[in-house]
């Protein structure tokens, strides 16, 4: 029993990471209509800048909200820099560019951070909870914490608020949001700097148990993604509950079957869906983006 | 006319006989030894510190006057973490430096694609990599030699210790990977024999976050000890989520490859106490007794190491010390001539090196045995030897 409960806290722990991931995959896709590939790099940039300030000195609670800072600003030029000039390119070609930009901003913090793995300490000391045998480190209830309190901020923003309506409205049609005084290019720059901000965040709060590496992104990305698409990949919530049943799948997976299948699970789950249920799991009828 | 061109042709001629008589020359008054090692790329962590321990060995050799009088001169590359790298540097190390041995590649992947070039070409090469398929089978492997430890060293050391223990049931972690599935072949060869019984096998990635589904797994089966194969970042977090599952009860036992660096404790903070590993003694060198015959190599290496590279001592870094040293023996007994130099490095016995003392064979192109690992346990913070 307590066994069985342990994959189901240990599963909801892992899910929490990818949650915080996949939700910036949702940020960019609403507003670019695009996937960003590059969002596991702006986590690995995130906690490995926060990795750094803390070894240099910062305290955590000046060096969490730095490194986000940074990101967003790292984001902001990639918008300027690469994608913004291939606005008029079809979303092939912008999705490829985000590739490109994940692939130079590894090989960016493998030259300044080298291959070390980097720790960074705990939010709250303590030692961790136990629920019926069942154990849970204090981090992780800071990343399902941080997971719940973005996926709110950012249901609020884009129903809630007329910059998200503006932000919505950029993508659905450029023209007519430009005819209404928006700027769809300025509205692309907000959205990429604020989901590398997400990512950052992410990375920072799960650093403490995943260690920082520079090629930490690419698995994060990855199961981020899956979790994200299986959400329908234009919802926050959908992202948040397909990233908690990855992460529990594969958590049963290895405690029950074999550790081996553990990645296997979230490949075939991806798959499964794109061809059963396209457009997510939890779409209701009305839930697809209207592009 | 044509004498004029005939004398120019001449003296040109001679100029080049002699020019290249001086660089022979030059060249007799030094041993050129080549260094391939990752110090870019995703193995660029343990690259650099290793080339600094073989510079360090160079310069101590040198510093003492050199073999026999000649000086060590390193031709070090960068061999960017990929095998197709390697394989180019090789060729430029034989080919245009003519090194009389080389000191890597420094890991098993960028090592494979190497090996038939150098057999080919006849030059001993010592891979700092952990794969046994480096120097075996021996027959085909004849330049190729591995001077440190390997997963069968490790699991006789942790069987032997298991024995004194009276530990008859594990629970096997491994990494999945090539390094992890190596671990895991041998402890399965091995187990049976020694009346060990392993009630799990289970496996988990090399970048994972949580392992506490397998330990929770592992926990219930109930065995009397665990033993984890990877390396840190993955040897930290299981040892993280073994504190966090509070299974103080049953121990946990790492591979060497844990203890390699000093990431493992630095990375798992607090949660590292109590850690149990295969060590060198170098990770336990204070509590030596005196009479230890590698205690003071072991007390300078440290002392130099971290004087000069602001970096803590790893047995890595002192695996890379040991190339250099069983070179510079290669080098006593054959000096330039490539194939002699081989025969010596084989035929050492008893070398005093950093991770144990070497003796190595036709057969054994390690050198090392079991007898030299330790069991160690982090107390404090560091290794200690393990009671």
């Amino acid at each position: 029993m307590s066994e069985l409960l342990q994959f189901l806290l240990s599963g909801i722990a892992a899910g929490g990471i990818y949650a915080l991931v996949a939700v910036g995959f949702v940020t960019v896709y609403n507003v670019l209509g695009i996937i960003n590939f590059a969002q596991g790099e702006f986590a690995m940039l995130g906690a490995l800048v926060a990795a750094s300030l803390v070894a240099h000195g910062v305290p955590l609670v000046a060096a969490a909200p730095l490194a986000i800072l940074v990101a967003a600003a790292v984001g902001a030029l990639v918008e300027r820099g690469v994608l913004g000039p291939a606005q008029a390119s079809s979303e092939v070609v912008r999705i490829i560019i985000t590739i490109g930009v994940s692939i130079s901003l590894r090989g960016v913090a493998l030259t300044i951070w080298s291959s070390q793995s980097y720790g960074l300490p705990q939010f709250s000391e303590g030692a961790p909870l136990t629920i019926l045998g069942a154990a849970l480190a204090l981090q992780n209830f800071w990343v399902l914490g941080t997971a719940a309190v973005i996926m709110a901020a950012l249901f609020l923003l884009f129903d809630r608020t007329y910059f998200g309506s503006a932000l919505r409205a950029s993508v659905m049609n450029r023209d007519a949001s430009r005819l209404m005084g928006i700027s769809p290019a300025r509205m692309s720059l907000y959205a990429y700097s604020l989901s590398a901000a997400l990512g950052a965040t992410a990375g920072v709060v799960i650093a403490p148990i995943s260690l920082a590496t520079y090629d930490m992104g690419i698995m994060l990305g990855l199961k981020g993604f899956v979790a994200a698409v299986m959400g329908g990949l234009v919802s926050a919530p959908g992202a948040v509950a397909g990233a908690l049943l990855l992460g529990v799948l594969e958590s049963f997976a290895a405690g029950l079957v074999s550790s081996g299948y553990k990645d296997a699970i979230a490949f075939a789950l991806l798959l499964g869906v794109l061809v059963v249920r396209p457009t997510g799991l939890f779409s209701g009828v009305a839930a697809s983006r209207q592009v | 006319m044509r004498i004029a061109t005939r004398l120019v042709t001449l003296l040109a001629l001679g100029a080049l006989a002699l020019a290249q008589a001086g660089t022979a020359g030059a060249q007799a008054k030094e041993y050129r030894v080549g260094v391939i090692m990752e110090l870019s790329g995703p193995f660029s962590a343990w690259g650099t510190p290793m080339r600094d321990a073989i510079q360090l060995a160079a310069d101590n050799i040198n510093a003492a006057g050199g073999i026999k009088g000649v000086p060590v001169k390193l031709v070090i590359y960068d061999g960017r973490s990929k095998g197709t790298e390697a394989l180019l540097l090789a060729k430029r190390l034989i080919e245009q430096d003519k090194v009389v041995a080389i000191i890597g590649p420094g890991t098993s992947p960028t090592t494979m694609p190497v090996v038939p070039y150098i057999t080919e070409q006849k030059v001993a090469a010592l891979s700092m990599g952990s794969s046994d398929r480096i120097i075996e089978p021996a027959a085909e492997r004849r330049w190729m030699f591995r001077p440190p430890y390997g997963s069968r060293q490790n699991v006789e050391r942790l069987i032997t210790h298991f024995k004194a223990k009276g530990i008859k049931k594990i629970g096997f972690m491994s990494v999945n990977n090539a390094y992890g599935d190596t671990g895991r072949e041998e402890f399965a060869r091995a187990a049976g024999p020694a009346g060990i019984e392993v009630v799990a096998w289970e496996k988990f990635g090399g970048t994972d976050t949580d392992m506490k589904p397998q330990l929770t797994k592992i926990r219930g089966l109930g065995p009397q000890a665990i033993v984890v194969w990877a390396i840190p970042p993955a040897a930290s977090i299981v040892q993280k989520n073994r504190a966090e599952l509070g299974i103080d009860a049953i121990p946990l036992f790492h591979d060497n490859g844990a203890s390699l660096t000093h990431q493992f404790i630095e990375l798992a903070g607090g949660a590292a106490e109590g850690a149990q590993g295969v060590v060198i003694k170098l990770d336990v060198v204070d509590e030596l007794p005196a009479g230890d015959p590698q205690r003071p190599l072991l007390l300078k290496f440290r002392e130099q190491f971290e004087a000069r590279f602001k970096t803590k001592v790893g047995g890595l870094y002192g695996e890379a010390y040991d190339c250099m040293l069983l070179v510079a023996r290669g080098l006593e007994a054959g000096g330039d001539d490539r194939e002699k130099v081989r025969n010596a490095i084989e035929n050492i016995k008893g070398l005093v090196g950093i991770a144990g003392i070497y003796t190595l064979s036709p057969t054994d192109h390690n050198g090392l045995a079991a007898g030299h690992l330790v069991i160690g346990r982090v107390k404090n913070g560091k290794w200690s030897i393990a009671k």
